[in-house]
């Protein structure tokens, strides 16, 4: 067991060694003045105790009219209209793209048709795509005060005409050019009757919402659903640890400049090393972060209107499908109508049964009583 | 606390009796604070805590020598405050000091590292203890209080100080590092 000497002494030795902050006894010099003229001279605790009291009463009473004010406008905002529910949006196949961080509301009820497929835009909650809230300039965070990180991607699916497949490629990738920003990937077929593409276009957040407008209007919207993700905290949880990280390195360089050893100058540079490789995967995290806030990336499919054409069945072909028909609707027949037969079969079972217990026991009697 | 523990010393100019306050308790006090909590920053605005509470209700400060007591009861209060409002920063304890510890003391380059590892050493194994020890444990190695004083201090009897101090130093001793750096000084 330690003795007390020994751990004063350590103790002492390892408090001392402690810097002092700077500003450390003028700060607290400020702070208590300051706090002096707003704080009474002599602590009363039963006054104290009677302002918490009152305190903690005036909150519960706001909170509750908060709350309660709060949930009404909520009740009354997210209350969808009556035709958007179970609408064409039910049909909208790219739902899932809005699913993860932030959710898919507001489900506009744009019930056009194209073909026998339903069209349904799918903003996500808190973008416009058509307004002008989409790619302006990013609002300041409420808790920081630094500028919010939103990235935004989007995806749009339009149905154009089998002629205009090669053309409207082009124009997208002019709409790119022209917003300043590229096109990441592109994937076409020009099979005659499966004719697709899908392109990715990158563009500066700035003009996320203009390039939608100006894609919009090259064949007819099938689908359109638009995401921001905010990554505020994200970035600045990077930033945070990139700058601790950086004070570590510059210690640790100093730290380098005292040592005379070489054990400890080789200690010290494995450290500054390791550092430098976590500061290193956090600068790039960083840069990603920044490429993704800067540009948006929109997705556009260019899908044909036409239906795929079908060659005409053979006569052997039409038979035997109609023999399939056939069969399947006679056993649906049957299926249908076993319920009722079921029952009627019991329902006949049980009148024999109860009328041959009745001849038996009433039947000589009658016998004899008619004959 | 001189300053504050009688009626000609409350009869001072205000800011001249803080200021006083200051220069005379806030070294050990943001010392204890920052073994205790581990963070510069977090025990920085403590010990501020501390101050603007006993500067704001400095009439209730006892007289003598439980005023020492109390300081270190109010910066005790604020440190389990900061610890339970916020998580503390990990990377930032041990490194600073020690470089820091290093710029100021004015052995050579040998003994400069040699001290400053030992004293990162004795922060870190401080810092492994858990709080219901770590605070007595300062407070007597470090702030140099009695156990009576740190029942007062941390609103228990002096049984439990007793008992929290010796477990404190059992764990101490367990500690390989620890035992390797006071055996070798000890030789």
């Amino acid at each position: 067991m330690l003795t007390d000497d020994q751990l004063r002494e350590a103790f002492q030795a390892a408090g001392d060694e402690l810097a002092l902050p700077v500003e450390g006894r003028a700060a607290a010099l400020a702070a208590a003045s300051g706090g002096e003229r707003a704080a009474p001279a002599r602590y009363d605790a039963r006054a104290a105790h009677r302002r918490h009291l009152t305190g903690l009463s005036v909150a519960a009473v706001a909170l509750l009219v908060v709350g309660a004010v709060t949930g009404i406008v909520l009740g009354t905002r997210s209350t969808p209209p009556p035709s958007a529910v179970g609408g064409p949006t039910a049909l909208h196949p790219a739902s899932g793209v809005a699913s993860s961080g932030v959710a898919s509301n507001g489900l506009s009820a744009g019930g056009a048709a194209v073909g026998s497929a339903p069209v349904a835009k799918v903003p996500a909650a808190g973008i416009n795509p058509g307004g002008p809230n989409l790619g302006a300039p990013t609002p300041a965070s409420k808790a920081s005060g630094v500028p919010a990180k939103i990235a935004s991607t989007g995806s749009l699916t339009l149905a154009i005409g089998r002629s205009a497949l090669n053309r409207d490629v082009a124009a997208l990738r002019s709409l790119a050019m022209g917003a300043g920003g590229y096109i990441s990937s592109t994937d076409v077929s020009e099979a005659a009757s499966t004719g697709r593409a899908s392109l990715t276009l990158s563009v500066p957040a700035t003009a996320f919402s203009s390039t939608i407008s100006g894609a919009e209007h090259l064949g007819t919207v099938r689908t359109l659903v638009t995401r921001a993700e905010d990554v505020t905290g994200q970035y600045s949880g990077t930033a945070a640890r990139l700058q601790a990280l950086e004070a570590v390195r510059s210690q640790l360089e100093r730290l380098l400049s005292h040592a005379a050893k070489v054990s400890d100058l080789l200690d010290v540079e494995a450290q500054i090393e390791q550092v430098q490789t976590q500061i290193d995967e956090l600068q790039g995290e960083q840069r990603s972060l920044d490429q993704e806030v800067t540009y948006a990336t929109l997705t556009v499919d260019l899908q044909l209107r036409t239906p795929p054409h079908h060659a005409k069945p053979s006569a052997l072909s039409r038979a035997w499908s109609d023999a399939i028909s056939g069969f399947t609707g006679g056993l649906k027949w049957l299926l249908s109508i076993s319920g009722a037969l079921l029952f009627s079969l019991l329902l006949a079972t049980a009148l024999g049964l109860l009328g041959r217990f009745g001849w038996r026991r009433y039947g000589p009697r009658l016998r004899r009583h008619f004959l | 606390m001189r300053g504050a523990d009688g009626a000609g010393a409350r009869g001072e100019a205000p800011t001249a009796l803080l200021e006083g306050w200051l220069a005379e308790w806030y070294a050990p006090a943001y010392r204890t604070a920052r073994l205790i909590l581990g963070d510069g920053a977090e025990a920085e605005d403590a010990v501020q805590d501390a101050f603007l509470r006993l500067w704001r209700f400095r009439d209730a400060i006892p007289e003598g020598e439980a005023a020492r007591a109390w300081l270190y009861r109010v910066v005790v209060n604020a440190c389990y405050s900061r610890a339970r409002s916020e998580r503390r920063h990990e990377m930032s304890s041990g490194d600073e000091s020690l470089l820091d510890g290093l710029a100021e003391q004015g052995a050579g380059p040998d003994e400069k590292v040699a001290g400053a590892l030992s004293g990162t050493a004795v922060r870190a194994a401080i810092a492994a203890l858990p709080e219901a020890l770590r605070v007595p444990v300062v407070l007597r190695y470090y702030a140099d209080l009695s156990e009576r004083e740190i029942a007062l201090a941390i609103h228990r009897r002096a049984g439990t100080v007793k008992s929290r101090l010796h477990e404190a130093r059992r764990r101490l001793g367990a500690d390989p590092t620890i035992s390797r750096l006071l055996g070798a000084e000890e030789a």
